[in-house]
């Protein structure tokens, strides 16, 4: 389906980085909290997924 | 994050966490707030780096990321990025009913909607009172009151609750249409307000 409105970045958003909109996602893989590893691939086989990443908690 | 997973669940989208922590730590973050989402373990920051939001000037030891997110879609090979959003540090979050239009608008929607809670004053500074350790009113030395953990959690509280004002002026001011306002209850305490807010997307 066609866009309605593009994402237009805010003032708040980092400066001077690349964006990634439009581009291929980075594989990656990655442990979950049973320590068996889970791949990008196998995670938007179904549907799409809105991968949040964030300091953790140091 | 909550209620993000229950918005996105509602779209037929899967929130998944990642950060810099072990599955161990992950673990029992999941069972402690009884999160409802995966939380994956970037360990090394990789996954950070590879999305280009790694932290760079972390003072400690640790490769973290930016508050980011990225809505990421099937593709014929592997997968896109649909859309995303990197903060300026690793503390900046979007607020959630700007996470909900980003994702109506890819999905098509016409008719949007979506909501801001403001929490009352009272409400904001009771949570703080609840992060404090010691609790308000005990004895503390002035290193007590500067420990930075107690300071984080007391500024994070204030900056939600002005996030949340500054969301219901972005939205009155950029084309939505206040549709209602509802105490926002927990059990019978009312801890804020519910702003709705509507809109209709020329999708030509």
């Amino acid at each position: 389906m066609e866009k309605i409105a593009p994402h237009l970045p805010g003032p708040e958003e980092l400066p001077g980085r690349t964006s990634l909109l439009g581009q291929p996602a980075p594989e990656f893989r990655m442990k979950d909290e049973e320590g068996n590893f889970v791949t990008l691939r196998r995670l938007v086989r179904q549907r799409p997924i809105l991968l949040h990443l964030y300091r953790g908690a140091w | 994050m909550r209620q993000h997973y229950w918005e996105l669940r509602g779209l037929g989208i899967d929130l998944i966490a990642a950060a810099n922590d072990t599955p161990e730590t992950n673990r029992d973050l999941r069972e402690r707030y009884d999160l409802p989402f995966s939380v994956l373990s970037d360990e090394n920051g990789d996954v950070a780096e590879a999305y280009g939001v790694l932290h760079e000037n972390e003072p400690r030891d640790r490769r973290i990321a930016r508050v980011s997110m990225f809505l990421i879609e099937p593709a014929d090979k592997g997968a896109t990025i649909a859309w995303e959003y990197a903060g300026p540090t690793s503390r900046h979050r979007l607020a959630p009913s700007r996470l909900s239009q980003e994702v109506q608008t890819y999905l098509g929607f016409a008719h949007q909607t979506v909501s801001v809670v403001v929490p009352s004053a009272w409400r904001v500074e009771n949570v703080i009172a609840g992060f404090q350790d010691p609790p308000l009113g005990l004895y503390r030395t002035p290193e007590e009151i500067n420990e930075p953990g107690v300071m984080v959690y007391r500024d994070y509280m204030r900056e939600l609750a002005m996030q949340a004002h500054g969301e219901v002026f972005r939205l009155q001011s950029s084309g939505w249409t206040l549709a209602a306002v509802s105490p926002e209850m927990e059990g019978e305490i009312n801890v804020g307000q519910r702003y709705v807010f509507t809109r209709d997307v020329d999708a030509g």
